[in-house]
């Protein structure tokens, strides 16, 4: 085939398609309208009931922390754990504003890319910082949770607190490193490398218009 | 965005949509990047404002669906289709058999996800100022990107003869 006659064929083969490609609208309606109803409530009621569970904790743990708060080795890392949950509330929050956002209208093809590509960078920063933040949390609403809840001192059970500490910071972080090198990482790494493709286009099309 | 009115725009706007999937993913998951595009469209529809042509807008939908689609598809190394059936299915046409049409969509794998991009926009009569601002290239670039595309594709018929 010689290119010029490249359109041509091309053409000849859309009147084909347009005349000859039906479309199933039963099928279009039962896969896409009625499953995007339903996928697209999936993740947001996943997200959404992560925020009660979290704030149920964070209020909780903030009265509690009132409570006890003459005695600070209970209010203090009880506080500290508040602020760690509210943080959570935050990063959740942010997450839950999903990509459905994009401006298809003024945005072109390389500036969507770039932004979906930033938004996945976003995603996998929270999920490590998520992680990191999660042994500090347990360790500091332990002993306020122990305290409100079964009137249990754990400064005065100090050997089970200790092993509570070394088990969650031991093994939490063993863990959080590994996931974060094997997982996240390499994810952010590749999406990193598919933005500086789009910024490589983009700076040789500037450099040729000039 | 009521049903009918989703119904009547993909099917006005079947053929590109058909177009895309077949340019950027093989048979077996072309129906999984149909399903993505179509509900893509969908919930995108409400934001759709009129600002430019209807066809330019979901091409551009398609194009980026299709592109994070291959990406993330060279990421997973994805190969099983979830979906079993198309929503599209042909009356009396197999372009399979087209030996010209395969001949060329075969050409058009081969090339990256701009320049796939920028050839199904060519071939569909897009001037290169509207390629240029769909895509975010400038016009001199992207005229330079369809020469070496063609070069490309002469390259592959060549070969292939």
């Amino acid at each position: 085939m010689e290119l010029d006659n490249l359109k041509t064929v091309w053409q000849e083969s859309n009147l084909q398609i347009e005349s000859n490609l039906v479309l199933d609208s039963q099928k279009l309606k039962e896969r896409t309208v009625n499953k995007s109803r339903s996928e697209m409530g999936k993740p947001l009621i996943h997200e959404i009931l992560n925020i009660i569970v979290i704030s149920i904790t964070v209020i909780a743990t903030c009265i509690g922390s009132i409570i006890y708060s003459n005695e600070p080795k209970f209010s203090v890392p009880g506080f500290i754990a508040v602020i760690i949950g509210c943080l959570y509330i935050y990063l959740t929050i942010k997450k839950a504003k999903s990509l459905s956002n994009i401006d298809y209208i003024n945005l072109t093809i390389i500036e969507i890319q770039k932004e979906i590509s930033n938004f996945s960078i976003l995603i996998l920063k929270f999920r490590k910082l998520e992680l990191i933040m999660f042994p500090f949390f347990i360790i500091s609403i332990l002993p306020i949770t122990f305290i409100t809840i079964q009137n249990r001192d754990l400064y005065h059970d100090l050997s089970f607190f200790l092993f509570e500490i070394i088990f969650i910071v031991g093994l939490g972080f063993l863990g959080i490193f590994w996931v974060n090198k094997n997982l996240y990482d390499k994810k952010i790494k590749r999406v990193q490398r598919f933005l500086q493709e789009l910024t490589e286009e983009k700076d040789i099309s500037i450099s040729r218009s000039v | 965005m009521n049903e009918k009115k989703f119904i009547s725009l993909i099917e006005a706007h079947k053929s590109l949509i058909f177009k895309i999937c077949n340019s950027y993913c093989s048979s077996n998951n072309r129906k999984d990047l149909e399903q993505e595009i179509l509900i893509q469209i969908w919930n995108s529809y409400d934001r759709y404002d009129g600002r430019v042509k209807i066809s330019t807008w979901i091409y551009k939908i398609a194009l980026n669906t299709a592109i994070s689609y291959h990406r993330k598809r060279l990421v997973e190394k994805k190969q099983s289709a979830i979906i079993q059936e198309s929503v599209f299915s042909f009356s009396d046409y197999d372009y399979e058999l087209d030996e010209q049409i395969k001949l060329l969509y075969k050409s058009i794998e081969k090339l990256n996800y701009i320049e796939k991009a920028i050839i199904l926009l060519y071939l569909d009569d897009y001037s290169y100022k509207e390629i240029a601002e769909i895509i975010g290239l400038s016009k001199t670039n992207i005229s330079t990107k369809i020469n070496r595309i063609k070069a490309k594709l002469k390259k592959d018929f060549t070969q292939k003869k």
